[in-house]
């Protein structure tokens, strides 16, 4: 019986541990599009540029999880349009802001799907 | 490329442990089941051990799944008989008293000639020599002789054979003592070391292999010293 319970077990493990994965990073994707709303929708450059660092921080913060789960290629495309949205807030560039804004969204938009308990990835 | 090492061995660690959990049957592959697993495992580890964008753990997790289903799979097979006649399948009957099962022969899509060759695999180049051939869950395919085809056996011929041993325990295995074996011979260190001194060796270090049998009959294999350059050198 102690194999029936211990594979048992581990099944179970793993599919909690998945779901929770996708749980927690449709909740990442949520925050930084919080962040990233927030930035669009800032009165100043300087409270965009707040923002947006606030922004890096979690994102930062989330790095290990992140690195863990995601595909690498699409972690490092993410963090440079993060990186490209910053640079140009800081040149108060809008039509560069506003593209790496669109594009960052898609990008979470991709990590979240790949990442999601969804019929579209088990097929 | 230290990354793709410390993935390797990771990964190959993993591997050893869930086969080793897998058990014998799994090295065997006793079931198709087995062997479909021990394939997805090893195509599963190569992925992250190759691409080192791909997370580990998403070589990792399919493993254990894996690995989860078989042992549960496998020790439902063995608490229930239903459950493994779903999972496994059945024997089937090919020979019969002789008689080829033709409707099993074609329900099971093998032909006379497939028949014919798994019989002479088996030594068996007359197919009326055989009594009754099952094919296994697994594949293969086990025959029985007709009595009359069968090889004569001690115990048929009257044979005395209690002089004959039954069982062999290794007790040194390249100068190692298997205490466990000698234990369970009934035998200590110091009988161990009298049987090496009538052969004239010193020590355990000094035997290659020592085998004793359940009469009481020691096999004492003295290990081979090698000179430093034993090389053959070409001229």
């Amino acid at each position: 019986m102690r194999y029936i319970w211990g594979s048992l077990g581990i099944l179970v493990l793993i599919a909690g541990v998945t779901v929770w994965s996708s749980l927690y990073m449709a909740e990442i994707t949520e925050t930084m599009q919080d962040y990233l709303d927030a930035a669009g929708t800032a009165a100043s450059r300087e409270e965009v540029l707040r923002t947006l660092t606030r922004m890096e921080a979690y994102w930062e913060g989330q790095h290990w999880y992140l690195e863990s789960v995601c595909v690498h290629n699409d972690l490092e495309e993410a963090s440079a349009t993060l990186s490209n949205l910053y640079s140009a807030a800081l040149c108060d560039d809008d039509d560069d802001f506003l593209a790496a804004h669109r594009l960052i969204q898609v990008q979470l938009e991709h990590i979240t799907r790949s990442e999601a308990f969804r019929l579209g990835n088990i097929l | 490329m230290a990354t793709s090492l410390i993935r390797t061995l990771i990964l190959y660690f993993l591997i050893i442990l869930s086969l080793r959990i897998m058990g014998k049957r799994q090295l065997g592959e006793l079931q198709p089941a087995e062997l479909v697993t021990s394939i997805l495992i090893s195509d599963l580890a190569a992925v992250p051990m190759q691409d080192l964008g791909i997370p580990l753990v998403q070589g990792v997790v399919p493993i254990l799944t894996l690995f989860s289903l078989e042992v549960l799979v496998s020790a439902l097979s063995a608490r229930s008989a239903r459950f493994r006649a779903f999972f496994c399948g059945r024997t089937s009957v090919l020979i019969k008293n002789g008689v080829i099962n033709q409707r099993e022969l074609k329900r099971q899509r093998i032909n006379i000639t497939e028949l014919l060759e798994e019989l002479r695999l088996k030594d068996v180049f007359d197919p009326s020599q055989v009594g009754s051939a099952y094919l296994e869950t697994n594949g293969a395919l086990s025959i029985q002789l007709r009595a009359a085809e069968r090889p004569v056996t001690a115990g048929q011929m009257q044979i005395d054979t209690r002089s004959e041993p039954e069982l062999y325990m290794t007790l040194i295995a390249q100068g190692r003592v298997l205490d466990v074996n000698l234990a369970a011979c009934g035998h200590d260190r110091a009988w161990l070391l009298r049987q090496i001194a009538r052969e004239g060796l010193r020590s355990p270090h000094d035997v290659f292999l020592m085998v004793l049998d359940d009469l009481g009959k020691t096999l004492i294999v003295p290990r081979t010293q090698f000179p430093a350059d034993s090389g053959v050198k070409e001229g």
